[in-house]
């Protein structure tokens, strides 16, 4: 079996008294879609910092690739081939679209012209170019998750954390976006992606792990774990279908 | 150098004397930070202004510069109340630099607009107590300075009585806790903001006051004594307002007692000095809280 | 980033084209001619005003490097200014070095002062930050107040030397010469900006100004690239410190540490022109510092019962900039689209589709 891509071990973090994470591990192998699911408040956005760097975890450790890249630096893990959308989506708003995903293409092209034309390439890709000379804050909400994502994929990542980036979008939106995730996993991206919306989750993760109250309380192909009593019962009241 | 024990005593009751009043400038500070998040750059000089108010009154109509308190503050409420209407209301949400620039330029202002309108001469208020120094043993104040402390003392616990058990006050507090809370609740926060500042800047005037009657007065003087206020509410914790009042206090003793050690120039180096160190060690300072007590 | 001389000159030649390189021109030209015409004139009064604009025009733009593209605000820069200024004095003085290498060298000592500053003051954020460079400027002021060797209070002087010296030691009647000077580090300072803000150095910074957290996320590193900015910032306002000595030359710490004439006037001058700009503070010190100048030279010196007046209307622009024009002058004029933009040495506008595979 190869070595998995991203390897997250016995995890714990604590903010005082409060239990984010309680010992936390599984593992992600490349070119997988893997979705985190469970319940508000679960841990889910924790774990994202954790992984890139916000975060420093109280114990446990994160290898990335084989190396460990517990509490390093944010930059630093974007450095080293991952790339992450903010569940609040945190545009560059005086900025304009271009330049925020030039800024994300400078990672790994130096000179302006290079980042530049990758950067309109990936506006093309996702659907922003014409929009590229807009000033990021007046975009509205679809497009700036957009942005979100394009400029993750400036960073040329190996791997993609999405977090929650179908949230306030319109069915039509939410399968645009779908199908682009499926086109940057068939190039080559692993995806880690948290999400609400059950059908983006279900419809697109080759397997799921299910976080509640900072525990995983479950893991395998999204047809067994929807099927999982501790699942539903995390779930109480709400409803998906697949 | 030798320093005795008694000039040490001397230099600490100096000490709280005078950080009693630089006290009553930085409890307006942390005041109109913890209820809207606004640096006032311009707070030294509303105490500059209550100090001229009570010069011109006891200039002009031989008001005693204690009588003279009221009008101060109720002067100078009212131009924090104006400001805050014309002026600052208007950057509460505007990019940073808009913030900092219109209590800047609000310092320019009223600072510079004294000097040309006033005059750069440097004045003094004098009474019949003036001149007359206190002495218990081998300690020994000048009696205004007594003055002062007291009446700080009598501010600061009206104060304290208004922020917890009047209704506004509790109010004010509400709103630099969480202002949308507070608005749920049906407090007008724009009416709260306006109380804050003509609050912060009052308190600051009067502790003008109380300094004029011991201490020469110039248009400029704001300078220093804002400056002093910026490292006591850093000290005392971003917002707490009585934290304000104790740390005034310590680091008036820490400039006298000091005072003894380094030559006078370089006084104002350790405040600024501990200012520096208390950000970066201690962001919160000693008391930090959001308008606690 | 590795810019050859020709790539310079290249530059420099494509901003002549069009309107934009009229009016460029006709500016340059005009800098160029105008210390001639006063000097023939006899009117030290303007000349005095030109070099005043062009220095501030070196400081305001070296400040907004750290505050308008990295969101820095600082109301400390006259640290690195009589830094500048002490440096290029005490060689001259002390050493005879020239201040042709000692303002260079002047320069160099604020960007190392910067850099030791900066280690404890960017852990602050928003105005805390802004606090605290004042705070360590009045603390400069202090200790060279008390610093015998630098002259303390009283402050350093040169002697006047014979004239077969003063081309080395700088020395020269009147400020014309040194309006020269003072173009020369302009120009310099324009280009030398002008490749940092359209490299990556330049995105990463604003980046930083937008939102730290983001940019982190996009392989940022904030302490590090706001280090790089403020090198630059200090290193080209101790070249403005430099200056001043050398025009002046007489300098204390009253002087050159001052809030008010040195730190607030530059920020005053960015503002003004429009932070987010790259001209905004040329514009704004031309515009303010001739006002300024005006009321202090020709009122309150005359009349010294109103001192304070200048500083009085110079509280009054900011204040008026900041409720009506925040965005400054060349912001204003580019939101009315009376300027366009240009973003970048490579204007992604002219890019064609077909160029981006």
């Amino acid at each position: 079996m190869t070595s998995p891509i991203l390897k997250v071990k016995n995890v714990t973090k604590r903010f005082g008294g409060l239990v984010a994470l309680n010992n936390v591990s599984f593992e992600i192998h490349e070119g997988e879609i893997v979705g985190l699911i469970g319940p508000n408040g679960a841990g889910k956005t924790t774990m994202f910092n954790v992984i890139t760097g916000y975060y420093k975890p109280e114990s446990g450790k994160i290898y990335f690739e084989g190396k460990d890249i517990t509490g390093k630096p944010p930059y630093h893990i974007a450095k080293m081939g991952i790339g992450r959308t903010f569940q609040i989506v945190k545009p560059l708003p005086g900025l304009t679209v271009l330049e925020n995903v030039v800024i994300s293409s400078f990672l790994h092209h130096e000179g302006l012209e290079e980042a530049m034309k990758r950067a309109l390439r990936i506006l093309k890709f996702t659907g922003l170019y014409d929009k590229r000379f807009m000033k990021a804050g007046s975009l509205n909400v679809a497009e700036k998750k957009r942005l979100e994502l394009s400029r993750a994929l400036a960073l040329e990542p190996k791997l993609l954390l999405l977090d929650e980036v179908a949230a306030g979008l319109t069915p039509t939106e939410v399968d645009e976006v779908l199908s682009l995730l499926r086109e940057i996993n068939k190039s080559g991206c692993t995806l880690l992606i948290v999400e609400h919306v059950m059908r983006v989750v279900m419809g697109i993760s080759e397997r799921i792990i299910v976080l509640h109250h900072g525990e995983k309380i479950a893991e395998g192909p999204p047809r067994k774990v929807a099927n999982d009593p501790k699942v539903i019962e995390a779930y109480l009241g709400a409803r998906f279908e697949l | 150098m030798t320093v005795s024990l008694i000039d040490l005593i001397n230099a600490i009751i100096n000490g709280v004397l005078i950080g009693s009043i630089y006290s009553l400038i930085a409890m307006g500070l942390a005041l109109i930070w913890g209820v809207m998040d606004v640096i006032n750059f311009a707070q030294g000089d509303f105490m500059m202004l209550g100090a001229f108010i009570t010069y011109w009154l006891l200039a002009l109509a031989g008001i005693d510069p204690l009588i003279s308190i009221p009008i101060s503050f109720s002067i100078v409420f009212i131009l924090g109340v104006l400001t805050q209407k014309f002026i600052i209301e208007k950057i509460l949400h505007a990019p940073l630099v808009s913030q900092i620039t219109a209590t800047f330029a609000l310092l320019l202002i009223i600072r510079y607009g004294a000097e040309v309108f006033f005059g750069p001469f440097t004045r003094r208020v004098s009474t019949g107590y003036t001149g007359i120094i206190l002495r218990y043993g081998a300690i020994s104040f000048p009696l205004t300075r007594g003055i002062a402390f007291v009446a700080s003392i009598i501010v600061t616990t009206a104060l304290y009585f208004f922020l917890t058990k009047t209704y506004i006050g509790i109010a004010l507090r509400a709103v630099s806790q969480n202002r949308i809370a507070a608005e749920l609740l049906g407090i007008d926060v724009n009416k709260m903001y306006y109380l804050a500042f003509g609050l912060g800047v009052g308190i600051s005037a009067v502790g003008g006051s109380l300094l004029s009657t011991f201490y020469p007065i110039y248009p400029e003087m704001g300078a220093f004594f804002c400056l002093i206020a910026f490292i006591i509410v850093v000290f005392g914790g971003f917002g707490s307002v009585f934290g304000a009042y104790i740390s005034g206090i310590i680091i008036g003793v820490a400039e006298c007692v000091s005072a003894l050690f380094i030559p006078p120039t370089l006084k104002d180096v350790v405040a600024f000095g501990l200012f520096i160190i208390m950000v970066l060690i201690r962001p919160t300072g000693l008391f930090g809280a959001k308008l606690g007590l | 980033m590795s810019l050859k001389i020709s790539e310079i000159i290249d530059l420099i030649r494509r901003q002549l084209y069009g309107t934009r390189g009229i009016i460029i021109s006709l500016i340059s030209l005009t800098l160029l001619i105008l210390p001639i015409i006063f000097w023939r004139l006899d009117l030290p009064f303007p000349a005095n005003t030109l070099l005043l604009c062009l220095l501030y025009s070196i400081l305001a733009m070296a400040w907004n490097i750290l505050a308008g593209y990295t969101g820095q605000i600082s109301f400390g820069h006259a640290i690195f200014f009589g830094v500048g200024a002490y440096t290029t004095m005490i060689l001259m003085l002390y050493y005879g070095v020239t201040p042709w290498i000692g303002m260079f060298i002047g320069g160099i000592i604020a960007a190392l002062t910067g850099l030791a500053l900066g280690f404890p003051l960017f852990r602050l954020r928003s105005h805390w930050f802004t606090l605290a460079t004042i705070a360590a400027s009045e603390i400069f002021k202090l200790v060279f107040i008390s610093w015998k060797w630098v002259g303390g209070a009283a402050g350093l002087q040169p002697p006047i030397v014979p004239s077969e010296l003063a081309l080395y030691y700088l020395q020269y009647a009147g400020p014309y010469i040194y309006i020269y000077i003072a173009l020369g580090i302009l120009g310099i300072e324009i280009i030398a900006l002008y490749l940092i803000i359209n490299s990556k150095t330049g995105f990463y910074l604003q980046a930083i100004r937008e939102d730290e957290y983001a940019a982190m996320s996009m392989g940022i590193n904030p302490f590090k690239y706001k280090m790089i900015a403020m090198l630059v910032s200090a290193f080209f306002t101790g070249i403005g410190g430099g200056l001043y000595t050398v025009r002046y030359r007489f300098i204390d710490p009253f002087a050159v540490f001052d809030l008010i004439t040195i730190s607030v006037y530059i920020a005053v001058a960015g503002i003004l022109g429009g932070i987010y700009t790259f001209i905004g503070p040329i514009v704004g010190a031309f515009i303010f510092m001739p006002i300024t100048e005006y009321v202090r030279a020709q009122i309150v010196v005359r009349f010294p019962r109103y001192y304070g007046l200048h500083v009085f209307v110079l509280g009054i622009i900011l204040a008026i900039i900041t409720l009506s024009m925040p965005e400054g002058v060349v912001g204003w004029l580019e939101k009315k689209g009376l300027i366009k933009r240009e973003l970048t040495l490579f204007n992604p506008s002219k890019l064609k589709e077909d160029e981006i595979i």
